[in-house]
């Protein structure tokens, strides 16, 4: 189909344009503009800037980038407040849907589908969370299994409780962060199951977490099975010590196993742009702290703003 | 002789306390917080509230003003969840409700 010209002439050109409006994102455009770069389109995917910070309710963000003691929400508006007054365009509720040739970028949103173009492409796309099925556990497939970043939205979004007796697979943060959420809302986290011998997440979390509230942290133990026909019933795991195996009675599985850069959008994009396509926050690596994350793109947006104006 | 972790920071720095003296310590807040962990451990509670405005409801994330102590986080938490606001507050509003939140003063950390 032969395009008019007036929509061949309408696609926007951009200098700059970043794909995921959390906080690596957030901090490239910011940085970039401050650096004085001009035309940056920054492309969110739900309504508000902030990623995974707006369902983070609980303290430990900024310490070292605000030298204060925020909570994941109050640091995505803090940061999204930067932004203000700056000349970066903003879309949100917009879903990219690929990348194709001559750096286009196209996008959907209530408008329909739209194409622009950027000189530089950066991906800050964040993580996806490793689900049971990654970790191929035999068993049934009932309801009431959750990664435990989906049921921080759950309940700190959407307010409903994924479970009453709860057992979480895995140590990592989010789950230490969980298991205490869960109790403070009145469900019983009965343990946190560790494969490994030492704790997954940082030791500060597993203090105020698990330990403030009284709950065990089982170390080299295995989940062996789930059971449950419409909802989880129950869990065979195996203490690796020992060698023994044991059953427990529970209606919901929450798995903290660990984050996977989001990239799938690379798969569809040709090699011959890849290599231009450059990628921050936790869509590069997993950051322990969002205060990294947030200087590491501050440094990109920077770079990326020397490089263009020169 | 008490041992305790600071857990201001990811430092977590090991803090032993002897008496009213405490070693171990990177800064000068692993000190006071060693100091009041020994005697009566605090800790700020944070939560969601239910704002019920005419056309939706929404979950508003809160923390409460001062640290509390660990065995009142149960009872702090029964009266967050009593509470619902009918109006859309700022980041940073103080919710103060004698009633339902006794002295217990919420701020807002998200819209």
């Amino acid at each position: 189909m032969k395009l008019p010209k007036e929509v061949m002439i309408a696609m926007s050109q951009y200098n700059l344009i970043i794909i995921g409006g959390g906080p690596a994102g957030m901090a490239t455009a910011y940085s970039a503009s401050q650096s004085g770069l001009n035309k940056i389109l920054l492309i969110e995917r739900l309504p508000k800037l902030g990623g995974i910070l707006n369902q983070c309710i609980h303290e430990g963000f900024g310490l070292h980038y605000f030298k204060k003691e925020l909570t994941g929400t109050e640091y995505s508006a803090k940061y999204s407040a930067l932004l203000e007054g700056t000349s970066i365009e903003i879309l949100t509720s917009s879903f990219v849907t690929g990348i194709s040739d001559n750096n286009n970028v196209t996008y959907i949103n209530s408008n329909g589908i739209s194409t622009v173009s950027g000189r530089k492409i950066v991906l800050a796309t964040g993580c996806r969370e490793r689900t049971r099925e990654m970790l191929t556990i035999p068993g049934t497939r009932p309801s009431g299994i959750y990664t435990a970043g989906l049921s921080q939205e759950m309940i700190n979004i959407y307010g409903q409780l994924p479970g009453k007796r709860v057992v979480i697979v895995g140590s990592g943060d989010i789950g230490l962060i969980m298991a205490r959420r869960l109790t403070l809302e009145g469900s019983a986290v009965i343990f946190l199951l560790e494969v490994r011998p030492t704790l997954a997440g940082l030791i500060r979390n597993k203090i105020q977490c698990l330990d403030d509230f009284n709950i065990p942290l089982l170390c080299n133990h295995e989940l062996l099975e789930v059971y449950g026909k419409n909802r989880v019933s129950g869990i065979r795991y195996r203490d690796n010590t020992s060698h023994q195996e044991h059953y427990i009675d529970c209606d919901t599985l929450l798995f903290s196993v660990g984050l996977i850069p989001e990239n799938d959008l690379l798969k569809a994009t040709p090699s011959s742009i890849c290599n231009g396509i450059r990628l921050i926050g936790n869509a590069e690596y997993v950051h322990g702290l969002v205060d990294e994350a947030t200087k590491e793109a501050e440094k990109l947006g920077k770079e990326i703003a020397k490089e263009l104006i020169l | 002789m008490t041992t305790v972790i600071c857990i201001i920071c990811p430092n977590s720095c090991e803090c032993v306390v002897n008496d009213n003296t405490v070693s171990g310590a990177k800064c000068k807040r692993g000190v006071s917080f060693s100091l009041q962990e020994v005697s009566l451990p605090l800790r700020t509670v944070t939560s969601t509230i239910c704002c019920q405005l005419i056309d939706k409801r929404l979950r508003i994330p809160v923390k409460t003003k001062s640290s509390v102590p660990i065995k009142d986080i149960p009872h702090i938490m029964k009266r967050i969840k009593q509470l619902v606001i009918y109006h859309k507050p700022e980041l940073g509003e103080l919710i103060i409700n004698k009633d339902i939140l006794m002295d217990t003063i919420l701020i807002i950390t998200g819209t």
